[in-house]
C-alpha cells in the first residue's frame, strides 16, 4: 500500500514542486514577524533562499533515485535536507510547521494561536523529505524507520492529508486499529481543506476506504457497509469499495447464519 | 502502461505507408530497394494483451507494494519473463514489443527497411523487465537489472521507460558514457510514449540527460537539454530550476 501511495504523490500530486518558490521565506507567525517581509539585501536571508533552492534540487534528486529503485541514494539526499533544516531551526523557540498550501499554513498559525504558542511556517521541503524518506525506508523493509519518518513528517505538517493517509496505512499494516482509525479520520477531516486540488478526490477516497477497512476488521460491519456504499454512490467504478462491500456483505450473512 | 488492443487493419495501412516511406530527414538517401513481395516476410503486429500474464504482473506489483522486492522478482516477475520469452522464442524473425500502435508502426518500418521478418507484440514482457529492474536495483543488483533492461531495449528500442531505467542502471554503476547514450535515446523516443505516461517519461528522460551532462561538466549541452525540455513542457518547474542551476554553475566557473 505504501508504494502505491508514493506513486500517487510523485506522479499526480506535484507536491515536490507545487510550493517551493512561494515559500522561500518564512511565513507570518502567530506573533507577526518582520523577517519574512520583503527586506532588501539581507545576506542571511539570501543565503537561506539559495540553500532552499539547493534543497529543492536535492529533493528532486532523491525522488529520481527512488523512482529508479535506488532507495539508499534517495535516503542520502533526504538526510542532507533534513540535517540542513534541523540545523537551521534547532535554536528557534517557536513551533515550526511546514505548509504545502496557504490554507494549510494559515491553519497552523491559527492552531498555534489557539494554543497560545508562537509558531512559524516554512517551505514544505523539510517535511516532504521525511515523508519520502519513509517510502525509501519502506523499500528497504525498514518499517520502524519508515514509521518514525512518517510520524516526523506528520508532526511538521499535522493537517497534510497525504502524510496522514500514508501514516494510517502503516498503522493499518501493523494492525494498530485505534491509531489507524484516528489517523484516517484526521485525513478525511483535512482532505477537503488542505489537499492539493489534483489530489483532493483521491485523498478523500483513500481516507474513506481506510476508515471502512478498520471498521470491517473490528467488527463494525454496518458502519463499514455504509461507507463503502457512500464511496460507490460517489464513484460507481470504485472497484476497491465494491470488492470490500462484497466481503462485508458475506461477513454479515455468515453472522446472520450463526445467530 | 500496457498498450492497447489488437488492431490488424490499421497496421496494414501503416505498413503500406511505411513501405512507401523514404529515409528519415538527415539520413543519406539509399538506392531504391525492392520491398520483398513474399507475404510471410512482412512484419505483423498484434498488441492483444495476455490477460493471465497481465494478472501475474499485477500480482507482482502487489508484492512490490507490500515492500517485498525479493518475492516480487522471484515469485512473479521472473516467471512472467520466462513464460513470455519461451513463447517468443518460437516466433520466426525478430520480436518487438510495443505499447502503442505508433510504436508498433515504428518497429514495423524498421523491420521493413532491414528486410527482416518481424512480429510486434504487446509490451507485457518489457514491462516485466522494467518492474524487475527496479526491484533488482533495490536489492543492490544493478548488473542483473542492466542485463534485463538491455534485453528489453532489444525488444523495444524506442520505449522511453526502458531507456530511462537503463540510464539509471548504468549511472548507478558509474558507466556514465553508456548512461548518456541511453538517456539520449530516451529523449529521442518520448514522442512514442503513451499519452498517460508521456509527461512523466519526458521529464525523466530530459532530467536524466541534463543531470548526466552536468555530472560530466558539459554545461552548454545541459542547458540546451533543459531548454529543449521547456519547449516540450513549457513552464516545467524542474527544468526551470535545473536551468537556473546550470547558469549558476557556469557563472561560478568563470
Amino acid at each position: 500500500m505504501m508504494r502505491a501511495g508514493m506513486l500517487a504523490v510523485l506522479l499526480t500530486s506535484g507536491l515536490v514542486f507545487s510550493t517551493g518558490h512561494a515559500w522561500a521565506q518564512d511565513q507570518p507567525a502567530a506573533q507577526p514577524q518582520t523577517q519574512g517581509q520583503a527586506a532588501p539585501a539581507d545576506p542571511k536571508k539570501e543565503a537561506e533562499n539559495a540553500e532552499d533552492q539547493a534543497m529543492l534540487r536535492l529533493l528532486q534528486e532523491g525522488t529520481q533515485a527512488l523512482r529508479t529503485g535506488q532507495p539508499r541514494q534517495a535516503i542520502a539526499s533526504y538526510d542532507q535536507i533534513i540535517a540542513t533544516y534541523e540545523a537551521r531551526y534547532k535554536n528557534r523557540k517557536e513551533k515550526v510547521y511546514c505548509g504545502s498550501t496557504p490554507a494549510e499554513t494559515l491553519a497552523y498559525m491559527v492552531l498555534a494561536a489557539s494554543q497560545k504558542q508562537s509558531a512559524i511556517a516554512v517551505a514544505p521541503t523539510w517535511a516532504v523529505a521525511y515523508f519520502l524518506k519513509g517510502f525509501a525506508q519502506f523499500d528497504l523493509q525498514d518499517l520502524p524507520g519508515a514509521k518514525a519518518s512518517l510520524e516526523r513528517a506528520r508532526d511538521l505538517s499535522p493537517y497534510n492529508p497525504q502524510f496522514l493517509i500514508e501514516l494510517a496505512n502503516l498503522y493499518k499494516s501493523e494492525k494498530n486499529w485505534p491509531l489507524a482509525l484516528e489517523t484516517y479520520q484526521a485525513a478525511k477531516e483535512h482532505s477537503a481543506a488542505f489537499s492539493l486540488p489534483q489530489a483532493k478526490a483521491t485523498n478523500e477516497m483513500k481516507a474513506q476506504h481506510g476508515i471502512a477497512f478498520v471498521y470491517s476488521e473490528t467488527g463494525k460491519l454496518d458502519e463499514a457497509e455504509a461507507i463503502y456504499k457512500q464511496c460507490l454512490a460517489m464513484n460507481p467504478q470504485d472497484a476497491y469499495a465494491q470488492h470490500e462491500l462484497d466481503y462485508v456483505t458475506q461477513q454479515k450473512a455468515k453472522q446472520a447464519h450463526v445467530h | 502502461m500496457r498498450g492497447g488492443n489488437s488492431h490488424p487493419l490499421p497496421i496494414l495501412v501503416l505498413l503500406a505507408c511505411a513501405a512507401c516511406a523514404g529515409p528519415p530527414a538527415g539520413e543519406t538517401a539509399a538506392p531504391p530497394v525492392k520491398v520483398p513481395l513474399v507475404t510471410s516476410s512482412l512484419p505483423t503486429a498484434d498488441l492483444t494483451p495476455d490477460p493471465a500474464l497481465g494478472k501475474a504482473l499485477r500480482e507482482g506489483l502487489l508484492a512490490v507494494r507490500a515492500g517485498d522486492p525479493r518475492r516480487a522478482v522471484n515469485a512473479h516477475f521472473n516467471p512472467v519473463i520466462n513464460i513470455y520469452e519461451a513463447r517468443y522464442r518460437a516466433v520466426p524473425g525478430r520480436v518487438y514489443c510495443a505499447r502503442s500502435m505508433e510504436e508498433a508502426a515504428r518497429y514495423m518500418k524498421d523491420a521493413l527497411r532491414a528486410h527482416q521478418p518481424a512480429r510486434v507484440v504487446e509490451a507485457g514482457l518489457v514491462l516485466a523487465y522494467v518492474y524487475r529492474a527496479r526491484e533488482l536495483m533495490i536489492l543492490d543488483d544493478p548488473v542483473a537489472a542492466q542485463a534485463g533492461l538491455e534485453r528489453a531495449r532489444v525488444l523495444s528500442p524506442a520505449n522511453a521507460a526502458v531507456l530511462v531505467q537503463l540510464g539509471a542502471a548504468y549511472k548507478a554503476q558509474n558507466k556514465t558514457p553508456q548512461a548518456l547514450e541511453a538517456y539520449q535515446a530516451a529523449v529521442e523516443s518520448i514522442d512514442l510514449s503513451p499519452s498517460e505516461t508521456k509527461a512523466r517519461e519526458t521529464i525523466d528522460a530530459f532530467y536524466g540527460l541534463g543531470s548526466t551532462y552536468v555530472a560530466l561538466g558539459r554545461l552548454d549541452e545541459a542547458e540546451a537539454t533543459y531548454r529543449r525540455c521547456l519547449k516540450v513542457l513549457p513552464g516545467n518547474a524542474l527544468a526551470e530550476m535545473e536551468l537556473k542551476e546550470v547558469q549558476r554553475q557556469r557563472t561560478q566557473g568563470r
